[in-house]
């Protein structure tokens, strides 16, 4: 078989990583952007950068954790002082029905091979001295890291094009059809196959019928410090996390905090379900701010830097969307990861790859197929 | 003199707090090097300390006062910081009429009128006294300064120095005072954004040293009292000012070394001729190229490096005999000054292809009830700012404008205009912004590092420039003159300050 020509649409991260898995396995691709850069636009741009074990469900799990073990193959090619920085992941609980949760939690942690550690109140507050102090322990998750997410997508896009693929960029994609792109300029790019990874819009660009599932825009803000200290030593996040993060109305806040390595504090997260227009919402903003400083007090020790927002494309059944389109021949999807998609990107670049190039998938790729039916 | 702790060691000093440590490095940048006060005017917030257990204080807006301690910001781990908790800040409640932002000519010009005609006025300012930086003369502010001053606190104006405007929308903005110790809520039904201008400072080899500073911030310096008695200065830039602040340090008693305009001498023709019609320009001309003396002036020329052990020793001086090494104590640079729009663009009023805010006849902006007067709708110099202030306060008050004023603001932008057309840039400044030399002062990111960088937004993304604590206020301008890149937008906070949560 002749090598296939591939276009990915999207040079964000999902779209860098599915370009160099795809290059890596002898298709011949072509990655286009409608920005500047690689890495500097859509949600890749506005993140946090956890790589994680999130377990959703047991699915998704599996594959964050095929996720961060790519994540560990791959992190040679990142930036050595922004690379992955396996810092670990510290969830904590503020009462003791979410410290109830963590056993629960690690125990599934646990049975999928995922290393974690229960701690009680004490071992928490040596971990991090400058947690609030009372908080009734949590779970650590050693294997966790966070990366640099704009600089990731440059270095995955780097070697793509060390494996022979070609980049666009300032090219955007007015439509996608199943044997090409049509350009916003009239160009015309003829493929076999067309992986579209361009996030929140990627279901629009597609000349077919709709699927079932929709994406959905899920705003959110971050705030960082100025420099002056990382305050943590690992990712923490509170416990009541999902339950607060995935509401499918509304609006959420919840307290997770990242040390960077320019000893500033990144500060999360909020969620606005339908809310996409990248206007900072001073209230949400506030409330956020206010619980990162009831679970970690220095926090108002430091001058606020910047406060921002980005918009994740989340989907109507809250799974991703990867593998190929039902209803149109020769187009594939890799999109829609929410918050998951720095974590996600390697390991649905790979199953996208297996698919295409007809290899064996490391784990069931069917759960993410966008050809499934809506599950709520 | 007042005693104060610096670094846990007492000192004495006087006037602003930067200004008492002028001689010190007040901090190391992120790549290790030293930096001391460089803008003087809250802008390039290199002067940033920890002061009274607050971190983030621009120290170039505080006033120095007894028993203040002053220390050196350095990085901390988790367990050092432990769970300590800041202060929270006093929270404090305005309501007025018109909220006028900036003190300076336009902002009390406005609040005068406005206010004798009966509108509850509130100007709100960062420097510790009215005035904005052209009359922040502590001493001695200029006669008509301290009459329009005193105009405006005999006509009810309340004044709020020493803070600054972060957050918020239109009818309610949200400020905090310099030191953080202080939150307000502003609520208002008119505004005027005065907020004056700030200095363009464009990179070359070794800009970063302490000794280094603006032009504008050597005269505050020197207003503020700052002793260069004996001292080597030397002036380069661009623009009016370099000539003032040239014949002011000499005065004060410094040895004014040489004085660099980097435009060509015949650029400034047509504008030595419009003085003709300027009579009270002429005079302060005059006055001022006598108190020159024999400070040799010399046109189409610059410095292409400053060098030092850890300060400022000698720079490389380039004119049209070619280039030499002078021996200087203190180098004043600055290419001219840059619109304050940052409040402005937050808040949805647009901006022409010059970076300056539109407004109508009336000072009306394109988003309704907001004004502004002043530098940002145009650089113009003082008098363009009473005139456009003296409107606006008319029309905040709901009168109507007198025409002579009308003809008055048409005249002083056109003068405005010539002026600026009386400095074009030289293009060969920007073979100085290249290789190691510094662009990015708060993330130490260099010239080279974002040279093919293809926009201002990957810049910043990929190479940390302007992802620092002034924000983008030195290095996008710059950026805009070197590589032509766009404004970036202003999100909230508009300013680095400790203490705030929006």
């Amino acid at each position: 078989m002749t090598a296939p020509r591939v276009i990915v649409v999207g040079a964000g991260i999902a779209g860098a990583a599915a370009a160099r898995e795809l290059a890596r396995g002898g298709a011949s691709v072509i990655l286009i952007e409608g920005g500047e850069s690689p890495g500097t636009h859509g949600a890749t741009a506005a993140g946090m950068g956890h790589v994680g074990h999130f377990d959703g469900d047991a699915v998704q799990l599996e594959l964050c954790r095929l996720a961060v073990r790519l994540w560990g193959e791959a992190a040679d090619l990142l930036p050595a002082n922004d690379g992955l920085d396996l810092m670990g992941t510290l969830w904590v609980a503020d009462d003791d029905a979410s410290f109830a949760s963590a056993t629960a939690k690690a125990e599934r942690l646990a049975a999928a091979g995922v290393q974690v550690e229960v701690i009680d109140g004490e071992r928490l507050a040596n971990l991090e001295p400058a947690l609030a102090p009372g908080l009734h322990g949590g779970l650590l998750l050693e294997e966790d890291g966070v990366l640099y997410a704009p600089a990731a997508a440059v270095a995955l896009v780097a070697d793509a094009v060390r494996h022979g693929a070609s980049v666009r960029l300032r090219s955007p994609v007015e439509k996608v059809f199943g044997d090409g792109v049509l350009l916003a300029g009239g160009e015309k790019i003829g493929a076999d196959i067309v992986v579209v990874a361009s996030g929140l819009h990627a279901l629009d660009l597609i000349d077919a019928p709709p699927i079932d599932v929709k994406i959905v825009p899920r705003q959110g803000h971050l705030a960082i410090t100025s420099r002056g200290s990382p305050l943590v030593n690992h990712q923490v996040i509170e416990l009541a996390y999902h339950d607060r993060a995935h509401d499918d109305v509304g609006e959420s806040v919840a307290f997770n905090v990242m040390p960077r390595p320019t000893g500033q504090v990144l500060i999360g997260s909020t969620r606005s379900c339908g809310v996409g227009d990248g206007v900072i919402d001073e209230s949400i903003l506030d409330r956020m701010l206010s619980r990162a400083r009831r679970f970690l007090p220095a926090l108002g020790t430091l001058p606020i830097l910047r406060c921002w927002t980005g918009v994740r494309p989340a989907t109507s059944d809250g799974r991703p969307l990867i593998g190929a389109h039902p209803h149109l021949d020769g187009v594939w999807l890799c999109a829609g990861f929410e918050g998951l998609g720095i974590t996600l990107a390697p390991a649905a670049a790979r199953l996208i790859a297996d698919g295409i190039l007809d290899r064996e998938p490391p784990l069931d790729p069917s759960p993410w197929w966008p050809g499934r039916g809506s599950t709520r | 003199m007042t005693k104060f702790l610096w670094d846990a060691s007492p000192i004495e000093g006087n006037g602003t707090v930067a200004a008492s440590l002028f001689d010190r490095s007040l901090r190391t940048s992120p790549g290790g090097e030293p930096r001391g006060i460089f803008c003087a005017m809250g802008s390039c917030h290199e002067c940033r300390a920890t002061v009274d257990g607050r971190r983030g204080v621009r120290t170039c807006l505080s006033t120095l006062a007894e028993g203040m301690s002053v220390d050196r910001e350095v990085s901390l781990e988790p367990a050092e910081v432990g769970n300590s908790t800041a202060t929270e800040p006093q929270v404090n409640f305005e309501e007025t009429d018109l909220l006028v932002v900036g003190a300076g000519p336009a902002g009390i010009a406005a609040a005068v009128v406005a206010a004798e005609a009966g509108i509850d006025t509130l100007v709100i300012d960062e420097g510790p006294a009215p005035g904005g930086r052209i009359w922040a003369d502590q001493r001695q502010p200029p006669p008509r300064a301290r009459v329009l001053i005193d105009r405006a606190k005999r006509a009810g104006v309340r004044f709020l120095a020493g803070a600054t405007v972060i957050s918020g929308t239109q009818g309610s903005l949200q400020a905090t005072t310099i030191d953080g110790r202080c939150i307000h809520h502003l609520d208002h039904h008119q505004l005027l954004l005065a907020t004056g201008s700030r200095e363009l400072f464009l990179p070359f080899r070794g800009w970063t040293l302490p000794g280094v500073v603006g032009v504008g911030a050597l005269q505050a310096l020197l207003k503020g009292g700052l002793d260069v008695g004996g001292k080597r200065v030397g002036i380069a830039g661009s623009g009016p000012l370099l000539l003032e602040v040239a014949a002011l340090a000499r005065r004060r008693g410094a040895q004014v070394k040489f004085v660099l305009e980097q435009a060509p001498r015949a650029a400034r023709f047509p504008l030595a001729l419009s003085l003709i019609t300027r009579p009270g320009k002429v005079r302060q001309a005059l006055t001022i190229l006598r108190a020159l003396g024999r400070v040799r002036v010399h046109s189409g020329a610059w410095v292409t490096a400053a060098r030092g052990d850890g300060r400022l020793q000698r720079v490389k001086v380039r004119t049209s005999a070619g280039e030499r090494s002078e021996e200087i104590d203190i180098l004043a640079t600055g290419f001219g000054l840059v619109k304050e729009t940052r409040i402005a663009r937050a808040l949805g009023c647009e901006v022409d292809g010059t970076g300056a805010v539109i407004i109508d006849d009336s000072g009306l902006t394109t988003v309704d009830g907001i004004l502004c007067a002043g530098e940002p709708t145009g650089i113009g110099g003082v008098d363009k700012a009473l005139a456009e202030g003296s409107i606006a306060g008319h029309v905040a008050a709901g009168l109507p404008v007198p025409l002579p004023l009308a003809a008055k603001v048409r005249r002083e932008r056109a003068w405005g205009r010539s002026l600026e057309r009386s400095f074009p840039l030289d293009e060969r400044l920007r073979a100085l912004a290249s290789g190691e030399v510094i662009l990015c002062r708060c993330e130490d990111v260099s010239c080279q590092a974002v040279a093919e960088a293809s926009s201002l937004r990957e810049a910043k993304l990929l190479h940390r420039l302007g992802m620092g604590a002034c924000q983008g206020r030195v290095c996008f301008p710059a950026g805009r003159f070197l590589h032509g890149w766009q404004q970036d937008r202003v999100r909230p906070p508009w300013s680095v300050t400790p203490g705030w949560t929006p």
